[in-house]
């Protein structure tokens, strides 16, 4: 499902609290990418992934993701259109304390008429050994695979990551990426990963790089590096 | 928008949240569940109770022939009156009576067995067989330890109690139908073998005769009107056969409810009173109170269950409100994932519609099963009920059941539904406030510790403000239950300060006394514009008894008020009263001059000769006299009545009686409230803060003192409930027991034991106290890593 922006404005505050966040971002993407959108703190790369994945509302221009215009969705429209086409992670893992590893992945599953093989996914993101423990229960690592797992198992077009390794070390970073790597080859899903760091650019097929609001660079990789083999 | 469509209808993998989060907070669900269950079960057993008891009360009416009316004449009516009487389309039907001191205190009236009407109900034993036995009241047995098989002594004749009936022309023991209040202790009715009846002496024989319409089909209002129809007739034929003659008006007005003005028309020439007393079923307090009483404890019942409920569904949905902050990035990842605020609302509410359905379920099974015996007994120990048997009622499941259910469920889609109405950002980012709060509360420059509880308090205002309403409410039952039976000691210490005299008689003819301490008075009763009796006195000038210096002379139209009068109809000097003879369109206006302390009767002073120039009597006319000495030169058959402090204080003793236990059941209720308000919203801040509270440990914090810091501002608030609630409590309860009272015949002054609201104030701190232990050890429990893991 590809994906376009048309100059997409968003400020916040009023009068001379005012500031703008996005000041006309426009780019496209096409289906089954892995989009980086690199740039520093504040540049307003996580309100665009927020917008692009409805949670947030631009003030002018337009996000259009296959066929649906996101602004013109109502709030109704808006929730049926994650539920069927997005999946988030976030740098917070968010699971539900009281629900196994299995169960967390459940409550993606039972958004879906046609989630993918719940044991299949399970042994793909390295947790079967661990699907009966609670969150508490496994390492930060873990629980961010279980995060991925819960976002990806309806088999969403997009799947949108907002520092998906914010929160871990080096070793289990480039674990997360591998698994989003993998997802991206295995269920031909469009990645966007919201990152500070430089050296995610190299994994992607499209970098969108910001700065203060505005698109600064924006171009596709010839030749991918494997997350495996990212160094920084 | 296209959708990949929504067959799924798996079960939502959410629910499966649900037992563990019950085995987390098991305690908290316990205690709310048996609650509820209690509460629910008690409303419910006295509804069923309730309901069973009132059909058997209402069919007692075709099952035991109840009559529609009696009278009482002063002559045995002819066979020719009789058929006269019977000719307007009624049966009438014998039950003379003869009322006998027990004690000095107690009253039996004795009947034959009842063959036609008013039958009894035997519920122990059997009715009497031969002379030497008879059947009494049970309630009154019941008052007075009195068994089948036991004897009672009755003018001077030994008789075997062989069994224990309910007579539903009495199911509210009053003697007289003007009595302010039933009394089952100090009065009896029974049954003896005809035969018996006639060894009995003659002395207090009432020619009583009951009547019953042929067509049972009449509406209520239909009844009465030919009740007023049927007392014609009565009074014409009442003296049949007689050399006597129509008497003296203003005794009859006081004995019963029939109209004076009609008299005038009625061709009765000489000096015998034709009737006694006139009463039809609607305005006989004996049957009807009964009936009035439990409909207004069903509606009691049933508000107060409500009431509860809705507490502790506003508890349960800041509860599950706090579950919600807590998990506002998890709720905010599943929004953004497409979850909808549905199926997140129908998962939060699911543990707290669940606990309450299975209360509702639990409480109605207990309401019919253990609860339904304990609350018909309530009902069997203030009235003469006749034997129930339990009805399934449709009615108290819905209100019991469905209607607590409706109503968690609404407040809880209301609370918490604006909870998940936030934006699915809003969650991510944990920005809960609807309204941004721009900066910080500037608070003055105080101490840390100060600053600190300003901060929790300003931090959990809402989870206050429940908790000022659930102690508010609960305070409010506790102060009825605590200050009912300090009223009552009130009012017979009041009583007996102020009453008149000794002995206020009230005669049937006007008979002289040699007693220098008695004192002349008329007496009359007329209705006010409520309906109710006020009772007017013709006072001699000068009186010992009654203090009537600034009453003035028969002329003006001041009066003096008793001050139970000017109480309960909230009247001051200056004020116009305006009362009417009960069957006719005479009308008195007066003007209030002043306020006599007589809080047992409402009831208006004049000078007797006002009096008797007011009322056409002649001028030496007197309806009684006051005395403190009994008038031993008085025939008894000569006195209609005499009124001891026990008859004014009946009303309050029979509340004691009945109610007794119900005001301790209150308090009881009351503090299990305040326990349970005070420890969920305690438990809730202590939630809320988890975090801090780690942090706190971490920093060097002691338990107790981190403790200290959050539950300070728990203490502060309920410390300040507990005032606010017990002085708006004290005016609220003033406010409804003014109302209340005045559904009632009498007064009972309202007063407020100086202990009650200190009382209040150290029960709730004892309470807060109580549960702040509990707090405490979980407080001790909150690990120091929860401050430094980032686990939802």
């Amino acid at each position: 499902m590809d994906l376009e922006l048309k100059n997409i404005k968003k400020a916040y505050g009023e009068g001379e609290s005012r500031q703008e966040v996005l000041r006309g971002i426009t780019f496209e993407l096409e289906a089954g990418d892995i989009c980086v959108l690199l740039g520093p703190s504040g540049s307003g790369k996580s309100t665009l992934l927020n917008i692009i994945g409805g949670i947030d509302t631009a003030d002018s221009g337009s996000v259009t993701i296959g066929d649906h215009t996101v602004e013109r969705m109502t709030d109704r429209d808006l929730s049926e259109y994650r539920r069927d086409h997005l999946g988030f992670v976030f740098q917070s893992y968010n699971l539900i304390p009281n629900l196994t590893v299995r169960e967390n992945i459940e409550v993606g599953a039972y958004l879906s008429d046609d989630p993918l093989p719940l044991d299949e996914l399970i042994t793909t993101l390295g947790l079967w050994e661990h699907k009966d423990k609670m969150p508490n229960q496994i390492s930060g690592g873990q629980q961010q695979r279980t995060a991925i797992g819960r976002a990806i198992v309806k088999n969403p077009d997009i799947l949108l990551c907002d520092e998906p390794t914010g929160a871990l070390d080096y070793s289990t970073s480039k674990e997360i990426l591998q698994l989003i790597e993998t997802v991206n080859h295995k269920y031909g899903s469009t990645v966007i990963i919201v990152t500070h760091n430089d050296a995610l650019k190299q994994m992607a097929d499209r970098v969108v790089i910001l700065k203060d609001g505005r698109v600064t660079e924006t171009y596709r990789n010839e030749t991918k590096i494997p997350a495996a083999e990212l160094e920084w | 928008m296209t959708s990949k469509g929504r067959k799924n209808r798996k079960p939502n993998p959410l629910m499966k949240r649900i037992p563990r989060e019950l085995r987390k907070d098991l305690g908290k669900y316990i205690v709310l569940f048996l609650f509820l269950t209690l509460m629910i079960g008690f409303v419910s057993g006295h509804m069923v109770a309730d309901g069973s008891m009132f059909k058997a009360y209402n069919d007692s009416f075709s099952k035991y022939n109840i009559e529609n009316g009696h009278f009482i004449t002063s002559l045995k009516l002819t066979d020719r009156a009789i058929g006269n009487i019977e000719d307007e389309d009624v049966k009438l039907c014998e039950l003379f009576y003869k009322d006998k001191m027990l004690t000095k205190d107690k009253t039996i009236r004795l009947y034959k067995i009842r063959e036609e009407m008013d039958l009894a109900d035997v519920m122990e034993g059997r009715l009497p067989e031969k002379e030497g036995e008879i059947v009494i009241d049970r309630l009154f047995a019941e008052n007075n330890e009195i068994e089948v098989g036991d004897s009672m002594t009755i003018d001077k004749k030994e008789l075997k109690v062989v069994g224990m009936v309910a007579l539903s022309d009495y199911s509210a023991l009053f003697k007289n139908n003007s009595d302010m209040m039933f009394d089952a202790t100090n009065f009896c009715v029974a049954l003896v073998t005809p035969e018996q009846f006639r060894d009995f002496s003659n002395a207090g024989l009432k020619y009583c005769y009951a009547w019953r319409n042929n067509n049972q089909e009449l509406t209520e209002s239909e009844q009465q009107t030919k009740a007023e129809d049927l007392m014609g007739v009565v009074y014409e034929n009442a003296l049949d056969g007689a050399d006597i003659s129509y008497g003296a008006v203003i005794w009859n007005s006081l004995m019963g409810s029939f109209p004076g003005a009609d008299y005038e028309e009625l061709d009765v020439t000489s000096g015998e009173k034709p009737l006694q007393d006139y009463v039809s079923r609607q305005d006989n307090q004996a049957i009807q109170f009964t009936g009035d009483d439990m409909g207004r404890d069903k509606i009691m019942f049933q508000w107060f269950l409500y009431i509860i409920v809705a507490v502790l569904a506003f508890a349960f949905a800041i509860t599950t409100r706090n579950t919600i902050e807590q998990e506002a990035k998890t709720i905010g990842t599943l929004r953004a994932s497409g979850y909808t605020r549905k199926e997140l609302l129908v998962h939060y509410i699911t543990l707290p519609v669940i606990v309450t359905v299975a209360a509702a379920l639990t409480g109605n099974i207990l309401g019919y099963t253990a609860f339904k015996a304990p609350m018909a007994a309530m009902y069997y120990h203030s009235y003469s009920l006749p034997t129930y048997t339990t009805v399934w009622s449709a009615e108290a499941f819905f209100k019991t059941t469905v209607i607590p259910c409706l109503l968690v469920i609404a407040v809880e889609v209301l609370i918490v539904g604006r909870s998940l109405s936030l934006s699915p950002l809003q969650f991510l980012r944990r920005d809960l406030k609807r309204h941004r709060q721009s900066r910080a509360v500037k608070l003055p420059d105080i101490s840390f510790k100060r600053r600190f509880l300003l901060r929790v308090l300003l931090q959990n205002k809402s989870t206050y403000v429940l908790l000022f309403a659930g102690i508010f409410f609960a305070s409010f039952i506790f102060l009825f239950g605590s200050l009912f039976a300090p009223l009552l000691h009130n009012f017979k210490d009041n009583v007996q300060e102020s009453k008149i005299c000794d002995y206020q008689y009230i005669l049937k003819e006007q008979v002289e006394t040699e007693d220098p301490d008695a004192e002349k008075y008329a007496v009359c009763t007329l209705k006010n514009e409520n309906g109710e009796d006020i009772t007017v006195y013709g006072i001699q000038k000068d009186s010992k008894y009654v203090d009537m210096k600034n009453i003035g002379g028969a002329s003006g139209d001041g009066v003096i008020l008793s001050d139970g009068y000017l109480d309960k109809y909230g009247l001051a000097e200056g004020d116009e009263i305006t009362l009417k003879e009960e069957f006719n369109s005479n009308r008195y206006s007066f003007r209030v001059q002043g306020e006599y302390k007589y809080p047992a009767v409402l009831c208006v002073f004049m000078s007797i000769d006002r009096f008797n120039k007011m009322f056409d009597m002649e001028e030496d006319y007197f309806s009684g006299y006051f005395s403190n000495r009994e008038l031993k030169d008085i025939n008894e058959t000569d006195v209609a009545t005499i009124i001891t402090e026990k008859d004014l204080t009946v009303m309050a003793n029979q509340l004691e009686d009945s109610m007794g236990l119900v005001f301790y059941m209150f308090l009881v209720f009351a503090v299990v409230i305040f326990l349970l308000m005070i420890y969920l919203l305690a438990r809730l801040i202590t939630e809320r803060n988890t975090y801090a509270i780690s942090m706190l440990k971490i920093l060097g914090y002691t338990d107790r003192e981190a403790g200290r810091l959050y539950n300070s501002a728990t203490l502060v608030m309920t410390v300040i409930s507990f005032i606010l609630s017990g002085v708006l409590g004290i005016a609220g309860i003033r406010g409804i027991y003014y109302v209340m009272m005045r559904a009632f015949t009498g007064w009972l002054t309202f007063y407020v034991a100086p202990w009650g609201v200190p009382l209040l104030i150290v029960t709730g701190i004892a309470c807060y106290f109580f549960v702040s232990l509990i707090i405490m050890r979980r407080i001790r429990r909150i690990p120091m890593a929860d401050a430094l893991k980032d686990v939802e």
